[in-house]
């Protein structure tokens, strides 16, 4: 019998402060660079690896085991994983569902994308918990060389226009007519969406007022995406301040950051970002206590609040911080989490029902 | 308001019921008397560490509901606790609700549908249809026309019941259409009322179980779920399963974990709820097949693996507490009892079954697994990875067991290959991977098993990582990934032809050593209060030496044929002394439902298996000034010794000396020993079918003339001496002094209502007092709690769970038992 | 048979919506009072006085109202008169009710208010609007829109009341 598991092939992951992990490679050969943030999902791997809001990134999962169910493209968030790379303990070179196309490895070696298990994630995790965010590479050698590209690599600051759509694209329905500003969309909204039988056009984040306007929404939604909201382009937040005032709206993710910022609040980066599902988030309203996927860089400031004309509807137990807002005197809301539940507990989906009974009752007919 | 609350106890242990009801109801009782409630416990379990506490009210009285409702009534009971003594309480909670109506105390947290719904399926599949949530889908017929029609409908196989059958039960699987009109007839003959209900089969689907607690204003989390590598049709006890789970893609699991929620709600539980799921793995598609609101060997399991205080958390929430105020000292400072408990390990319970000391004795057993439950106990690995987890499993529960030596696996035919593949064996583990040795693929494995092929595929690395030890002994890389993979030093020492030691020392000389992990909820998120630990062998170890005086306590390990129940008390009061003599205490095992790791008990846990490995890898971290470990362990207690360890042995003897010939009662002398005299305490009966304790027996004369034994060894204790008849002056008797039996060390400490262990272990510490020399001077006037009891065996059902058709030495074998004031 | 149409979610949603609406339209909450229909009617003003309460930290007063006395359809005009201990002057009211219908309850319970002082609005609020209308009424929120048949009947079960919330059709 060969000994195939002794054919490895030993491959690094560096990280700005000197740390070195050895690790066994899988999916692309490649260098690759890129922010390393942990996820303590323990379902989902492939719905996390594609979302966008990991552009730039790379995952290191704390669940030790991941690829246990292949590659399962009703799966995918997105047509192509933005992910630059993916740490892991162990990965499962199978692929058990029905469809049996794809590995989680050769799904990653497809698109260039390098991989690193055999770390011990737990040391990292605490180590990253402690120094915060940080640049990483999987490299072949550990050497100053690498560790030189590392520190001299500047991430862009333009994901968005790499990853928004170029071109505004329908995803008909027959039921009310919602606009999705593509932020870095993931597919989970558009999923929602169907579900209600919204017929959806999805438009660039560059879209302007006329763009929205010619398509005589009956409701907007803000998706979420990548990156520092900062970096948005104010035209995307005078569009919020015009159509919240008009049509229900819905900002996600960086979409509720966005939402957020166009009614004056303030946004900042937390030492820790957060990815994860198992959080405990409260609804002020009920006091119901929710659990959805989080996957966050950056909060909306709780006391920049007070002036504006918003109000939190949502509570991260863990850390109070804002997980949802509503603007007083609109059909207005934001949600910092992923209600789309792809990957995650399915209770937030219903803010998705919320926003299309709002669209419905502005359309003047039944609620749905 | 006081609460007059009575605990429902569990009764005897048997199989499905080791002591994880005895953990929850010991942290209960923690918990109201916390909170000032007054405790009444009911229980005949002779075992049972909660009703050996002297700070509560003990009634020990059979279970009936009877005698609850009297004592209900005696006793002013306000509330009940029906969710720590197994099905049993469950079961009573409910009959004491439907027969005291109106004026029954509460049940905290259950309520009477879900009590009903866990005693009959009938009602659990009316709660269910009426909230929308899939049940076995199950039809009436009463002619063979309409047997055909409800399996056009269910499509085959499908199972056929007789409705109120003459005779036995009856339950015909029927997979062929051609045997279908057959089975309907033939069932339908044997219904009184000519009626026979057809089920649609699961059988192959995969089990599921998850684990939910919820408080009085609806919230509700996931605390985990376990998957059971075997599928339906084998029993849950007796699969392998594994948390976190595995298999499910993110969409099934989520399904599944919002109908847990949905259906703990629609029961209005107050609590915690166990919901078994079977889970079709042609299309994903659910079934739900049981709920159990009670603690069992699932929330064991998960309270282990996931680190989550989940007893003390769900007794405020039976108490009116919102999961958002509960704060309980396990939890760490920066958020509440509300995070869903995350894992970076993975967790497997592995059955142990007993077939072996039965065909020792030429006690034929049926070795094959079905629906009914053939295990006796199980063990727990612990790993970073599938494989770690199950060596560490398989090697926690066959320390000592020839039948799954891999050298037997060689010598099965191929034909017999096929045969266990089909009907899976209890040592189905090692047969699956000499399948895949044998060139079987992943697929065809899947298919002839219904196990999912993830498994194939880790049980094929684990054959690849041996192959690849065995052809390359001494080399460091390959040793280092051995150890990575959770490879023991002992087996490593068979493939490579050497000694345990030198292993040993090959590895440290290499720098191999392992590392610990905390259990704890976050996954590293965030600092936690752990003091729970693993091994694994990677960079970073979290767990440092506790003191400079700790002392090192090894648990029993994973129940098996006999007094488990017993020992697992007996370690408890060992280390429950230890506490409160303020010695750290370090305890290593490996069996969840065992008292031992509950959260009152020990400074530092270590879940390991318990070979001299682990054993020493604990060892070198905590530098322990004593080590405690069970009789029973002589090789273990062996070589602790030859590694120059201070070792302390609980003494133990394991079988009482009757025999299926030999049915003749006994008398039983009881002495305690404190390391140079020897004292009596008294005198029992004992028999196939229990022992009695009476102190009427004694007379004066009998006090002053019984043999006093000399003893050879200087180790306090608990011992006695066996003789035909009394009286025996016999000074030096023919018979050798043997250590008490741990079942009868748990029925005096409760007939006597003295812990006469934590006698022994002030000897052992040589920490005695005054106040205890006078008691064991004294013992001839010491007024027993109870002055004469009798302890019954429990019969275990052997015929049905092992198919043993023989009559059986109870003494020997017997799972649990009861006893009785006399 | 009993059908269940709305789940206990989809009720705590509308009810939910219901009050960011109030919240929406009133441009705060100073200065409203709500009144309850009885029975379910008090139980649903009570949750959205509560949710309001959760939200804004103010407590909006919730008067119970009988309006049995007022019925045009009671032959007898049975029950006593209703009156208030809340001032209610010069507020803004929300009505609340369980189900809209016919519309009779409604103004029934308008004339009761009018009994009982000058309010400086009164809003509607319905959980179900099951049409069917005699008299020009028009609900400023409603939870769900069901269309029924006369002959059908539409029961929303309260948590409080009913043990379980939901609404069915029978």
């Amino acid at each position: 019998m060969p000994n195939e598991i002794y054919v490895m092939t030993t491959r690094y992951l560096i990280l700005q402060d000197g740390t070195v992990y050895e690790g066994e490679a899988f999916g692309a050969p490649a260098t690759t660079f890129g922010e390393l943030v942990f996820n303590t999902a323990m379902t989902g791997y492939q719905e996390i690896i594609t979302n966008p809001i990991y552009y730039n990134q790379i995952i290191m999962f704390t669940t030790p085991t991941i690829g246990a169910a292949g590659i399962n493209h009703y799966a995918d968030e997105a047509i192509v994983p933005a992910v630059k790379g993916v740490v892991v303990r162990e990965i499962a070179e199978i692929s058990t569902n029905r469809i049996r196309a794809l590995s989680l490895n050769d799904y990653l070696k497809r698109h260039n994308i390098p991989g690193i298990s055999q770390i011990d994630t737990r040391a990292l995790t605490r180590h990253l918990r402690e120094t915060g965010v940080q640049k990483a590479s999987i490299v072949d050698q550990p050497d100053d060389h690498a560790f030189d590209q590392l520190r001299a690599m500047v991430l862009t600051n333009q994901q968005i226009a790499q990853i928004s759509t170029p071109k505004a694209y329908a995803n008909p329905g027959r039921g009310a007519n919602v606009v999705v500003l593509d932020f870095g969309l993931k597919s989970g909204i558009l999923r929602m969406l169907s579900d209600f039988d919204a017929n959806v056009t999805v438009l660039p984040f560059s879209a302007t007022f006329d763009e929205v306007a010619n398509l005589d929404p009956d409701g907007l939604v803000i998706s979420s995406g990548p990156g520092d909201p900062a970096q948005v382009p104010e035209t995307a937040l005078d569009l919020i301040r015009e159509f919240e005032t008009r049509v229900p709206l819905f900002g996600i993710g960086l979409g509720h950051e966005l939402f957020a910022i166009a009614n004056g609040a303030k946004v900042s980066e937390l030492t820790s970002a957060h990815h994860g599902m198992n959080h405990p988030i409260r609804e002020q309203i009920t006091k119901d206590i929710m659990f959805a996927t989080q996957g966050q860089a950056y909060y909306v400031d709780a006391k920049s609040i007070k002036d504006t004309p918003l109000f939190v509807t949502h509570i991260d137990i863990t850390d109070n911080q804002i997980q949802g807002l509503r603007h007083r005197d609109y059909p207005a809301f934001s949600v910092q989490f992923f209600p789309d539940a792809a990957p995650g507990p399915l209770e937030e989906t219903q803010a998705f029902a919320e926003f299309m009974e709002m669209v419905m009752a502005r359309r003047g007919g039944g609620t749905i | 308001m006081t609460e007059r609350v009575l605990i429902i106890g569990g009764s005897a242990n048997d199989f499905g019921r080791e002591t994880e009801g005895d953990v929850a109801a010991y942290q209960v009782v923690q918990v109201l008397k916390q909170y000032g409630h007054e405790v009444v416990v009911v229980d005949d379990n002779p075992y049972s560490f909660t009703s050996a506490r002297h700070d509560i009210q003990v009634i020990e009285q059979t279970l009936t509901v009877e005698n609850l409702v009297q004592i209900i009534n005696d006793e002013h009971i306000t509330a009940m606790v029906a969710s720590v003594g197994g099905s049993t309480a469950t079961r009573l909670g409910a009959d004491i609700l439907r027969l005291m109506g109106n004026g029954a105390p509460t049940v905290l947290g259950l309520s009477l549908p879900v009590m009903q719904a866990t005693q009959n399926t009938k009602y659990l599949h009316e709660r269910l249809q009426q909230l929308n949530i899939p049940t076995v889908q199950s039809r009436l017929a009463s002619n063979v026309s309409e047997v055909f029609d409800a399996t056009r409908d269910f499509e085959l196989p499908v199972v056929i019941r007789p409705v109120a059958p003459m005779g036995q039960t009856l339950r015909l699987q029927v997979e062929d259409t051609d045997d279908l009109e057959e089975a309907a007839e033939t069932a339908l003959a044997r219904s009184i009322t000519h009626q026979v209900n057809i089920d649609k089969s699961i059988r192959g689907y995969q089990e599921i179980s998850m684990l939910v607690i919820r408080d009085k204003s609806n919230s509700t989390i996931l605390i985990g779920g376990v998957e059971d590598m075997d599928p339906v049709g084998i029993h849950s006890a007796d699969s392998i399963a594994i948390t976190p789970i595995q298999t499910l893609p993110d969409p099934v699991y989520q399904k599944l974990r919002a109908a847990a929620i949905k259906v703990i709600r629609g029961f209005d539980v107050v609590g915690l709820l166990e919901v078994r799921f079977a889970v079709d793995p042609k299309n994903n598609e659910y079934v739900i097949t049981r709920v159990t609101p009670y603690f069992d060997r699932t929330a064991a399991l998960l309270v282990a693996a996931t680190g989550y205080p989940l007893v003390p958390v769900v007794v405020r929430l039976m108490l009116g507490e919102n999961i958002e105020d509960v704060q309980t000292p396990v939890i760490g400072a920066n958020h509440t009892a509300l995070l869903e408990p995350t894992m970076d390990h993975i967790v497997i319970r592995f059955p142990i079954f007993s077939f072996g000391d039965f065909e020792s004795n030429g006690v034929k057993t049926e070795h094959r697994l079905n629906t009914v439950q053939k295990s006796v106990g199980a063990t727990m690995g612990v790993g970073r990875s599938v494989e770690e987890a199950l060596e560490k499993a398989i090697r926690a529960a066959h320390f000592n067991n020839r039948n799954f030596s891999p050298t037997v696996m060689n010598a099965i035919t191929d034909n017999e290959i096929i045969e266990q593949l089909i009907y899976p064996r209890d040592n189905r583990i090692f047969v699956l991977m000499e399948a895949l040795r044998r060139g079987y693929t992943v697929d065809e494995l899947a298919e002839m098993t219904k196990i999912n092929a993830f498994y194939f595929y880790k049980l094929a690395q684990i054959n690849k990582l041996e192959e690849t030890v065995k052809n390359n002994a001494w080399q460091t890389d390959v040793l280092k990934l051995a150890k990575y993979y959770g490879l023991s030093d002992g087996l490593i020492a068979r493939l490579w032809n050497a000694k345990f030691e030198e292993i040993r020392r090959y590895r440290w000389d290499n720098g191999i050593l392992p590392t610990f992990k905390a259990f704890e909820p976050s996954a590293g998120e965030f600092e936690e209060a752990a003091n729970q630990y693993y091994s694994t062998f990677e960079s970073e170890n979290e767990s440092n030496r506790l003191d400079r005086h700790s002392v090192l306590v090894i648990g029993p390990g994973g129940f098996r044929l006999g007094d488990g129940a017993a020992a697992s008390y007996v370690m408890a009061m060992v280390v429950k002394e230890l506490q409160s003599q303020n010695i750290s205490t370090i305890l290593m095992n490996n069996n969840p439902t065992d008292l031992m790791f509950m959260s009152e008990l020990g400074s530092k846990k270590y879940y390991e298996p318990l070979e001299i490995s682990d054993v020493m890898n604990v060892i070198e971290i905590e530098q322990p000034v004593q080590v405690f470990v069970p009789g029973n362990r002589i090789k273990l207690i062996k070589s602790l010794r030859k590694n120059g360890v201070n070792v302390q042995v609980i003494a133990k003897e394991k079988y009482l000396p009757s025999s299926m010939k030999d049915d003749l009662p006994y008398t039983v002398i009881n002495y305690f020993y404190d390391g140079q005299t020897i004292y009596l305490i008294g005198l029992g009966y004992q028999s196939n079918q229990g022992i009695i304790l009476d102190q009427t027996m004694m007379s004066e004369e009998l006090w002053e003339r019984l043999p006093k034994p000399r003893m050879s060894s200087e180790t306090p204790g608990l011992y006695q001496l066996i003789i035909n008849q009394l009286p025996s002056y016999d000074e030096n008797p023919a018979m050798i002094v043997r250590p008490m039996p741990f079942t009868m060390i748990a029925f005096l400490d409760k007939v006597t209502g003295i812990d006469w262990l934590r006698l022994v272990i002030r000897y052992m510490l040589n920490r005695q007092t005054y106040a205890e020399q006078q008691f064991l001077a004294q013992l001839s006037s010491l007024d027993w709690r109870v002055p004469k009891a009798q302890l019954e065996y429990w019969d275990a059902d052997f015929a049905e769970h092992m198919e043993i058709n023989e009559e059986l030495d109870n003494g020997r074998y017997a799972i649990g038992a009861t006893y009785r004031i006399i | 048979m009993a059908k269940e149409i709305v789940d206990a979610m989809a009720m705590q949603r509308a009810l939910t919506r219901i009050t960011y609406e109030i919240i929406e339209k009133n441009k705060g909450v100073t200065n409203l009072a709500i009144v309850g229909i009885k029975t379910r009617g008090v139980f649903i003003g009570q949750r959205i006085a509560d949710r309001l309460q959760q939200l804004e930290g103010a407590t909006i007063p919730v008067i119970p109202l009988d309006i049995t006395h007022y019925r045009d359809d009671d032959a007898e005009r049975a029950g006593e008169k209703s009156s208030f201990n809340v001032d209610i002057d010069n507020k803004r009211i929300i009505l609340v009710d369980d189900v809209l219908f016919t519309g009779r309850t409604i103004r029934a319970a308008l004339d009761a208010i009018m009994d009982n002082g000058r309010p400086a609005a009164v809003n509607l609020a319905v959980l179900v609007d099951r049409g069917h209308r005699e008299l020009p009424i028009r609900a400023d929120f409603v939870g769900k829109n069901i269309p029924t048949a006369t002959s059908e009947k539409i029961r929303v079960n309260m948590k409080e009341f009913d043990g379980q919330d939901g609404i069915e059709i029978r």
